[in-house]
C-alpha cells in the first residue's frame, strides 16, 4: 500500500508541471484538470517505480503530453477543417483573431507581457498552439510532432510558421504599445 | 554571418515563451486524485459486500431473487400437487385442442414417474443453476481481478 502523504508530496512536486503542460496543449482548464488527474492516478500505480526516481518528471511529462494529444485526438477533423481554413485564398489567418494588447503604462511590465504571451497562445487555434508548445516547451523536433500529429512534416513547419507569426505580431504590439507610451510621455509639456 | 529573421524570430520567441511561468495547478485536484485513488483501491462495487452496492442495482437484485423465490415456491407446490397438474393438463388439452398430444404426454408423465424423482429433477435443476451463478461470479472477480493487476 503506497503511504498516501508520500505520493502527496510527489504530486504537490509536480502537479503545476503537469497541469501546465496539459493547459499549454489544451488550451481549456476543465480539460487540462481532467488529464492532469489521469496522469496522477497512473502515477500512483506505479509509484514505487517513481517514488525516488529521478527519471518522474520526464515520465510524467511524456504520459501528460500523450493523453492530451489522444483527448485532441476526438477533435481531429475540427483541426484539419480549421486548418485548411487558414490556407484558403484570402491568405488571411484564421489567427489573426488574437488578443490585442492594451496600450497602457503597464504594457511594458514584464508581468503584464507574459500574461498577454500566455492569453495570445492559448487563444491560438489547436492546429498551431499544439505543434508551437511541443516545439518550444516539450521541445521535440519537428520530426517528432510530425510523427505525433499524424501530419506531414511540411503541415509542422507551416502551422508552428504561422503561430510564431501570430504570437510575434502581439508582441510587437506590445512593444508598440510601449514606445507609444514613451513617446507621449517625451512629449508631455513640462 | 547574419542569421536570418525567421531564426531570430523562432530564438526570440522560444526565450520569451521559456520564461513563463508554470500554471498554478487547482486547488482541488490533489483531493480529487485521492479520492479517485480511494475509490479505485475499495474495488469495482460488485466486489463489495451487497450493502454498498448502488441502490437501484440493490432493488434490482432484491427484485429478481424474489421473483426467483416466488417461481420456486411456485414449482413446489405444482410438483407437490401433481394429481393437479395431470387433471389440469388433461382439462388444457381438450381446451387448446392443438396441444392435446401435449397434454396427454403430460398426464401420462405425471402418472408413470414418481413424484420423488420429480422433486429430485426438479432440485437439481435449480442447484445447477446456483452453481452456474457462482462459478460465472468467481470467474467474472478472477479476471478483472488478473486484468487490474496487470
Amino acid at each position: 500500500m503506497t503511504d498516501t502523504s508520500e505520493f502527496e508530496a510527489f504530486m504537490r512536486r509536480h502537479q503545476d508541471m503537469v497541469y501546465s503542460v496539459a493547459l499549454r496543449i489544451l488550451a481549456r482548464e476543465a480539460d487540462a484538470a481532467d488529464v492532469s488527474q489521469e496522469v496522477f492516478l497512473r502515477a500512483h500505480a506505479r509509484f514505487a517505480e517513481l517514488r525516488d526516481n529521478e527519471r518522474a518528471p520526464g515520465w510524467l511529462k511524456t504520459v501528460t503530453r500523450n493523453l492530451c494529444l489522444n483527448h485532441l485526438e476526438r477533435y481531429r477533423a475540427r483541426w484539419r477543417f480549421f486548418s485548411e481554413l487558414d490556407n484558403a485564398d484570402t491568405g488571411e489567418p484564421f489567427s489573426a483573431s488574437l488578443p490585442a494588447p492594451v496600450a497602457d503604462s503597464s504594457a511594458h511590465d514584464v508581468e503584464a507581457r507574459r500574461a498577454l504571451l500566455e492569453r495570445a497562445l492559448q487563444s491560438l487555434p489547436a492546429h498551431q498552439r499544439v505543434p508551437l508548445v511541443l516545439y518550444h516547451f516539450e521541445e521535440l523536433s519537428y520530426e517528432d510532432i510530425a510523427q505525433q500529429l499524424r501530419v506531414s512534416l511540411g503541415k509542422v513547419k507551416t502551422d508552428i510558421h504561422r503561430g510564431r507569426d501570430a504570437l510575434s505580431r502581439v508582441l510587437q504590439l506590445s512593444a508598440e504599445g510601449e514606445l507609444t507610451t514613451r513617446r507621449d510621455t517625451l512629449s508631455t509639456p513640462t | 554571418m547574419h542569421p536570418e529573421p525567421e531564426d531570430k524570430l523562432a530564438a526570440a520567441l522560444h526565450h520569451e515563451l521559456r520564461q513563463l511561468p508554470p500554471h498554478r495547478a487547482p486547488t482541488d485536484l490533489l483531493p480529487r486524485v485521492l479520492a479517485a485513488i480511494a475509490v479505485a483501491e475499495r474495488g469495482a462495487w460488485w466486489e463489495r459486500s451487497w450493502f454498498e452496492w448502488p441502490r437501484a442495482i440493490r432493488q434490482l437484485a432484491g427484485a429478481a431473487t424474489g421473483v426467483m423465490v416466488a417461481t420456486l415456491a411456485g414449482v413446489g407446490l405444482v410438483l407437490l400437487n401433481l394429481d393437479s397438474l395431470v387433471g389440469f393438463a388433461g382439462s388444457a388439452s381438450q381446451a387448446l385442442g392443438v396441444f392435446g398430444a401435449l397434454g396427454n404426454s403430460l398426464s401420462l408423465l405425471g402418472r408413470a414417474v414418481p413424484t420423488t424423482a420429480l422433486i429430485a429433477v426438479g432440485a437439481l435443476l435449480v442447484a445447477s443453476y446456483l452453481c452456474a451463478i457462482a462459478l460465472g461470479t468467481v470467474f467474472v472477480r478472477c479476471t478483472l481481478q488478473r486484468h487490474q493487476t496487470l
